[in-house]
């Protein structure tokens, strides 16, 4: 466990890497609520403007998840890494990263919703309902374990992909959706969606999350299980 | 890069034969020191252990010895055995070739003895 | 003399294909070993197989006595230098340097430095505009200042002109004398680096063909050049391992050892008796030439 902290510094060495989970992201929400506030002073001021551009960064994690690990694992196997190892490091900056998004999301959309009364443009970015709904605690939550499962399901199609190659991948996704497409269907023609989102509607924003975190530690292991078969 | 170690024979024997050429010439005297493996093989940019087979083997001749904590010095007697060795050696490499090769070239054994000392005072 | 690797009837099949062909071989502490054959002939899967890359099919690897899959006692102790290293493209020289310190627990941040400038490597600069000779220079530096007990270069020197290269085997033996370990280097330029290794395993398509100390091995063979005739004479009843032709001269390579006697032999014969370098001897070994005719 000695080369532990080796692969967090494996993630974060570079100013270009620490960009790139980091200030990437952020820029690019920036940039997002830069142009929605605009558009926010410029519009109707009655009804407000709700927006899903705060869905940018939890995209752009995604990205930067597959991004990350593409680039440094075959480098980790290379310098003698355990597979071990470089899966629990990289495990930690995911979490380290999601925490402190979240944390800064939250910031944000307390400063939106409770001290500047939405920007003074009626501009809801940050603060959504729904999403926002729960306690300080709960609202950290969503964000978190939202972000998690996106940086876990990256991670997961990256290991996929270094076990199975480009041509494994697109079969194996083949494989995963045809169900999906399946239930899909039928859930359309059976008119199932009525009933899916009554029971989905009676779980609050944090409580979705948590259901999901089943699917994220599954991911995890599935993660490690094919790093352990990958080759360099 | 050293081009003075080539691939007529084993390295070592090579950096065995350097030394013994440099007692002969007088340039290692009897008790002098010997440049250590790690000197010898850092110049000729060889492996250390190929150098120390090549020490050893002048060791197991008696031509040097170890002097504990010091390093390899050339033992006494040294340069006078190498000279009985030189000699012996010296029929066989130079004589019979300059022999049959005179031979081949037609050159008769009075010829030859004349150049030879003709070549003696050049 | 305790051993670092044991090979032991080492497979690695595709399908139909055995890149790895039960090579069994074992390296010895602290001593430099040469791991040659031409390309493809399996020496990287070897080596990979070795710290745990790539998978074995068969055949069993230890190294510091344990299976080195997953095995933090072993990998730690492990420095993989190889041509294709992938470094992060936008990771700067010192990045790596810092990510190397950290891995490596025997790193020596002051040796680094020092070969950092030895080989005019520009810290700040991007591996991804770093030149080849350069790219090659970082591995060097990463495999020396590891100070791992089994370091492994594999062609390390690719795009590195003579004169770097003879820095690599100064530094290199510099190092080694100060502080042994076990290095195995894998390579072309048999010559250049041939002086350098004490022992040397010549791997040719997928199967072991030469384990050897260099000093044995070296002289073990002649080239005899003469009139036709006389050197298909000479070398009746001795092991051939290349021929050529020109006109009515010939040349032979012989292998084993040519004492006094058949030197006679062949001076009377009126044959010449060249030396075989050991990179004549093992392209010869490893290449299926049929005999070829000049003019």
């Amino acid at each position: 466990m000695n080369r532990f902290n080796g692969v967090l510094k494996l993630h974060t060495v570079s100013p270009d890497s620490k960009f790139g989970w980091m200030g990437l992201p952020w820029l690019i929400l920036f940039s997002s609520f830069l142009i929605n506030l605009i558009l926010s002073m410029l519009l109707n001021k009655d009804k407000g403007l709700y927006t899903g551009g705060l869905s940018s960064i939890f995209i752009y994690m995604f990205i930067a998840g597959i991004i990350g690990v593409n680039r440094t694992f075959p480098f980790a196997l290379g310098f003698s890494i355990r597979r071990t190892d470089y899966f629990l490091g990289t495990s930690v900056v995911f979490c380290l990263v999601s925490l402190l998004d979240a944390v800064l999301l939250y910031l944000l959309s307390f400063i939106e919703f409770n001290l500047t009364d939405n920007w003074g443009t009626q501009l809801h970015f940050f603060h959504l309902p729904y999403i926002s709904d729960g306690n300080a605690l709960e609202q950290v939550g969503v964000y978190f374990f939202g972000m998690l499962h996106l940086c876990f399901l990256a991670f997961v199609i990256t290991a996929l992909y270094r076990r199975v190659g480009m041509l494994g991948l697109y079969i194996a996704s083949g494989i995963i959706f045809a169900p999906f497409s399946i239930l899909t269907i039928l859930a359309t023609y059976y008119n199932w969606w009525g009933d899916i989102f009554n029971w989905l509607g009676q779980f609050s924003a944090f409580g979705i999350v948590l259901l999901l975190c089943p699917l994220t530690a599954l991911y995890a292991l599935a993660s490690y299980g094919l790093l352990r078969k990958a080759t360099v | 890069m050293s081009l003075l170690i080539d691939d007529s024979s084993p390295i070592f024997v090579q950096i065995a034969e350097r030394i013994e050429n440099d007692i002969i010439e007088g340039q290692l005297p009897e008790e002098t020191q010997v440049p250590s493996t790690n000197q010898f093989a850092a110049f000729y940019q060889i492996n250390p252990a190929t150098a120390a087979k090549g020490v050893n083997l002048l060791v197991d001749q008696g031509i040097l010895y170890k002097k504990r904590g010091i390093g390899m010095f050339v033992a006494e007697g040294a340069r006078v055995k190498l000279m009985e060795k030189r000699r012996a050696q010296f029929f066989e490499q130079y004589i019979v070739t300059m022999v049959r090769e005179a031979e081949k070239l037609g050159i008769t054994l009075q010829q030859l003895t004349e150049m030879i000392q003709k070549g003696g005072k050049a | 003399m305790s051993k670092v690797v044991e090979v032991t009837r080492l497979t690695k099949a595709y399908k139909d294909v055995k890149a790895v062909d039960e090579v069994s071989f074992s390296i010895e502490e602290g001593k430099i070993y040469g791991l040659l054959g031409r390309n493809g002939a399996g020496k990287t899967t070897i080596m990979h197989i070795i710290s745990a890359q790539l998978f074995l099919t068969g055949g069993e690897v230890k190294v510091f006595g344990e299976t080195p899959f997953e095995n933090e006692q072993v990998l730690s102790q492990i420095c993989f230098i190889k041509e294709s290293q992938k470094f992060p493209e936008i990771y700067r020289v010192q990045d790596v340097m810092e990510v190397a310190a950290a891995l490596f627990p025997n790193w020596d941040r002051a040796y680094a430095a020092s070969l950092i400038k030895d080989f005019n490597l520009p810290p700040r600069r991007k591996i991804k505009k770093l030149s080849r000779g350069m790219l090659s220079s970082v591995g060097i530096i990463i495999g020396l200042a590891s100070r791992a007990p089994l370091t492994i270069f594999d062609e390390p020197y690719l795009g590195l002109d003579a004169v770097a290269r003879s820095l690599l085997y100064d530094r290199l033996l510099e190092d080694y004398t100060e502080h042994p370990r076990t290095i195995i280097l894998s390579t072309h330029l048999i010559d250049e680096v041939s002086k350098l290794l004490e022992h040397v395993i010549v791997i040719d398509q997928g199967k072991l063909l030469i384990d050897e100390e260099t000093e044995t091995l070296r002289g073990q063979a002649v080239t005899v050049v003469g009139p036709a005739l006389k050197v298909q004479e000479f070398a009746s009843g001795k092991k051939v391992i290349h021929r050529e032709a020109i006109g009515s001269l010939a040349s032979a390579t012989l292998l084993g050892n040519v004492g006094a006697f058949e030197r006679k032999q062949a001076q009377t014969l009126g044959l010449e008796l060249a030396p075989v370098s050991l990179q004549q001897l093992i392209v010869q070994l490893t290449t299926d030439k049929p005999e070829r005719k000049v003019a």
